[in-house]
């Protein structure tokens, strides 16, 4: 083909060019032909080689930047080519399916910075390079919000009527409104302290005061700590402590709860991973902010044993770290194994049943023994939640002997069965706020 | 198949460039009526039928009418050409207006006569108009007839103008039917033509587009002015990206293949008057009304009262020719409104004022336009306006509510205040762009026609224009829907 261009370029040349030797002209028009074609040649070139590239490359199932199954090559059959569902999952798989698609990605957050846009897929990127998801009231607000807050009201309502006493919710504000400060005066997201100031006020009314967390307070007046990932949509551990410490604050008065909260600086640490890229990294393709997965050890946990049980028995570990997830596809699983359907953590205290002895050992520790007379725990937590919960989870295990984790998203149980069969003492549903007022299972509060 | 997609620019595109340039010179007008066929079928696998009988209905016609001619029957030749612009014209009746006009006539006469629901074929506006002046340009000898049937497909259903034009006249293209030798020069000019128009619609019109869905996400009535008018100035760039983009693209795709399309778009934000606006604008258009509407119904030969009428009538086409709605009647008129204004003293009036005031005459004006153009439902168009020229409305109460931030109207908020610093650069990019100061400054810097600066900038723009492909699953193309 090249040839045949060059060919015709020199052609032209020798039409328009009348000096010169004839070999030397020759010489001259070929390189002139060549020059000629040169933007032509290449942007052939470089559909071709990005086309061939696509086809020949291997081709991923999953992306783990993105978190979703890609689009695989369509087979053609009489009636999708018909209806053109052929064609548009074709182009689905083609833009799925294309070489270095992370990369681009990048490349393209880094042109919109070019030109002041600090907002990418959703995120923000602030100056000191935290990467914070955005809700915008649109998104957020709607049918949804309104049947899930309606939702959870019922069910507070229910567990009320049934003489429930240890009954708690805590919706968890994110980045978006916690750093506020960190993002453009002008954008405004979803305003989550006025939601949750209505919320607080609309269960009061209901007479559930004593039902509401106020996370609020706790997590803004640590605003500048990292209480968020700069990379990622979740809490710290450290962000998660600050709830540890509202969630215990709302039983001050219970009685069986600790009295005070340990300062921070008691819990042992430690960092088991200092480069990881979260799911807002991922958004907006940035990868040059580090983050760090950092493991806490409350004191207490040097004298209790734990089982875990994951979705029925499917698997068990006795730690509520998995390990094996640091440095891999997805670290914030490290917490609790990330989501599962059902996750049931066993608390025993000491070695073996001396548990008077450990009790002794670890201070605060409720004096009596972990199990009733009939074997059951004594004191036993239901708790509803997302994935904000994995790293809240570890600093409970001294208030409770078991701790059942739901996840609406993949329970489809009956949780009034559930709850009929167990007597859990304390109940507490657990959400990021936005989370909460978007997701669409909420609605399973009520089975 | 769409330009700004993966499958036409990394499979279709490199195949058929290539293929076109092993072929034998014989067969290239084959090849490229095939190639245009898949492209077409590739999004109309069932449509392709009706272009393909709109084709064969116009080359037999055309025949006709030139046997006629010269047969010295000019009576049969008439009537040809009038059985010709008759299936033509029922055909994009009854695809596009039928049920618009079903519509009427169902709120008119109370009747409910079913709707037929028929999806629009692609393009169907375009290759429509073209097929028409060809028979129209054989009756008035402006064209020879052409004889191979496979050449005449080729033309209707050239991929590169075929969905979204310029409206290529047949005798436009005549010249080059046959005779297309491969020229690089010419190939790398359109090279990066092409890719100068892909840039404006992925990396320019596509943004332009976010930024305006984000303003019109909340109703019109709790909106502050100055979104108002942020909205407005980035659908009119939206729209003009877009459509000159593709303009471009197909201009330069007809170079590569050895056609000279015509001019499309030049500058049209520039204009100091409606008139000329409409002159730069999308100007296959507005010359095919002209030479086949306009001028045979008068135009300004026959009094002042007869022009007035004359435009009138052309505008209320060019209005539905865009869409079979209401609202694109009434955006027709309106500019035909204008035009009558200028024609009787407005552009008078214009000379002699400084020029600024032209300018901010036609783009105003312009403005009030898009929004007529945009909104299908003129109720919504009314309060769009009322917002722009700062008409308190009230606000409807659960709108209030959800639109949160941007209840109770004002003259800006703070989303004004962060949509333009989030866009501002891309604003401003818009607009310079939609100069002519781009070409200017790189003519006075003696880049324009050095080979290697073409090829560094389209390699530039092709891995832009990849980079915002990947990360969009938001590609809509404006044009599809005419």
């Amino acid at each position: 083909m090249s040839a045949k261009m060059e060919h015709d370029g020199q052609q032209d040349v020798q039409d328009h060019s009348k000096s010169g030797g004839r070999r030397e002209q020759k010489r001259d028009a070929h390189l002139v032909g060549l020059y000629q074609v040169l933007p032509f040649a290449l942007m052939l070139g470089m559909l071709a080689v990005f086309g061939i590239w696509q086809m020949l490359s291997e081709k991923r199932a999953y992306s783990l930047s993105e978190r979703r199954l890609l689009a695989q090559r369509p087979v053609p059959t009489v009636e999708s080519v018909m209806d053109t569902s052929f064609m548009e999952d074709y182009e689905k798989y083609l833009t799925d399916q294309f070489p270095m698609r992370d990369s681009w990605i990048t490349m393209k957050t880094y042109c919109g910075l070019l030109l002041g846009r600090r907002e990418s897929g959703g995120v923000y990127i602030a100056r000191d390079r935290s990467m914070i998801e955005l809700h915008m009231p649109e998104t957020v607000e709607g049918e949804t919000a309104l049947r899930n807050e309606e939702c959870l009201l019922g069910f507070l309502k229910d567990m009320q009527e049934e003489g429930a006493q240890h009954v708690r919710v805590m919706l968890v504000p994110t980045a978006d409104s916690i750093w506020e400060y960190k993002l453009s005066p002008y954008a405004e997201p979803f305003d989550q302290q006025a939601y949750l100031e209505r919320f607080s006020l609309m269960l009061d009314e209901c007479g559930l005061s004593e039902c509401y967390v106020d996370v609020w307070e706790g997590l803004s007046a640590c605003a500048e700590e990292q209480i968020y990932y700069k990379t990622d949509h979740h809490w710290t551990m450290f962000g998660a402590y600050i709830g540890y410490h509202a969630y215990v604050s709302s039983y001050s008065d219970a009685g069986s709860m600790p009295d005070g909260v340990l300062p921070w600086t008691s819990f042992r640490t430690e960092i088991v991973q200092n480069n990881f890229h979260g799911t807002t990294a991922a958004k907006c393709g940035i990868y040059n902010v580090d983050d760090e997965i950092v493991l806490v050890f409350p004191p207490w946990s040097d004298e209790e044993r734990y089982r875990v049980e994951y979705d029925g028995g499917e698997s068990e570990s006795d730690s509520l770290y998995e390990r094996r997830h640091v440095g891999g596809d997805d670290p914030y699983s490290v917490y609790l194994d990330g989501n599962h359907a059902v996750t049931v953590i066993t608390v025993t205290r000491g070695t073996g049943v001396k548990s008077e002895a450990a009790d002794d050992l670890s201070g605060s520790v409720d004096a009596s023994g972990n199990m009733t007379a009939e074997g059951k725990p004594l004191r036993s937590l239901l708790l509803m939640k997302d994935s904000y919960a994995n790293s809240f989870v570890p600093y409970l295990t001294e208030m409770y002997d078991e701790i059942t984790m739901i996840d609406l998203r993949y329970y489809n149980g009956s949780l009034h069965t559930l709850m009929q069969e167990h007597h859990y003492t304390d109940v507490l549903v657990l959400y990021n706020l936005p989370n909460f007022l978007t997701e669409t299972t909420v609605y399973r509060l009520g089975k | 198949m769409i330009f700004a997609g993966f499958t036409f620019l990394f499979r279709f595109l490199p195949i058929v460039l290539i293929a076109y340039m092993i072929c034998p010179k014989q067969f290239r007008n084959g090849l490229l009526f095939l190639a245009s066929l898949i492209f077409y079928a590739w999004g109309e696998p069932v449509y392709v039928l009706l272009m393909l009988f709109s084709t064969v209905s116009d080359y037999w016609h055309g025949r006709r009418i030139d046997a006629a001619k010269k047969a010295g029957k000019p009576k049969a030749a008439k009537g040809f050409l009038i059985s010709s612009i008759v299936i033509n014209l029922a055909m994009l009746g009854f695809f596009k207006y039928a049920d618009w006009l079903i519509g009427i006539f169902n709120n008119v006469t109370g009747c409910s006569v079913p709707l037929l629901a028929l999806p629009l074929p692609l393009g169907i506006s375009f290759y429509t108009f073209q097929t028409m002046s060809y028979s129209i340009d054989v009756y008035r000898g402006e064209a020879k007839v052409q004889t191979n049937m496979i050449d005449f497909g080729m033309f209707v259903s050239l991929f590169p103008q075929l969905i979204a034009g310029p409206i290529v006249r047949y005798a436009d293209i005549e010249d080059r039917m046959k005779d297309r030798p491969l020229k690089a020069e010419r190939m790398s000019e359109g090279a990066l033509r092409f890719a100068v128009g892909l840039g404006k619609k992925v990396l320019l019109a596509n943004q332009f587009g976010i930024l305006w869905e984000t303003i019109t996400a909340a109703p019109p009535a709790g909106m502050p002015v100055l979104t108002g008018w942020l909205g407005i100035l980035a659908y009119g760039l939206q729209i003009y990206y877009d459509f000159s983009g593709y303009s471009d693209m197909a201009i330069g795709l007809g170079a590569i293949f050895g056609f000279q399309f015509p001019e499309n778009f030049d500058h049209p934000y520039e204009s100091r008057s409606v008139s000329e606006f409409f002159r730069r604008w999308h100007m296959t258009l507005q010359k095919w009304f002209a030479s086949y509407v306009y001028y045979p119904l008068g135009g300004n030969r026959k009094g002042l009262k007869r022009q007035i009428f004359n435009l009138l009538v052309v505008w209320g086409l060019t209005g539905i020719w865009h869409g079979a709605s209401g609202n694109f009647l009434a955006w027709g008129l309106y500019f035909g409104f204008w035009l009558v204004l200028e024609k009787v003293f407005l552009q008078r009036a214009l000379t002699r004022l400084p020029r600024v005031f032209g300018h901010l005459y036609t783009l105003t004006a312009v403005a009030f336009g898009w929004v007529l153009f945009t909104h299908t439902n003129l109720a919504e168009a009314g309060q769009y306006m009322a917002r722009m020229l700062a008409i308190p409305l009230s606000v409807p109460q659960g709108a209030a509510l959800a639109a949160g931030a941007s209840a109770g109207g004002g003259i800006f908020n703070a989303q004004t205040w962060y949509l333009l610093f989030q866009y501002g650069g891309l604003l401003l990019l818009g607009a310079v762009g939609a100069t002519n100061l781009p070409v200017f400054l790189a003519k006075k810097c003696r880049l324009d026609g050095k080979k290697w600066i073409s090829a560094i900038f389209i390699a530039i723009l092709l891995l832009l224009c990849m980079a915002y492909l990947v990360d969009a699953s938001y590609n809509p193309f404006l044009y599809f829907r005419f």
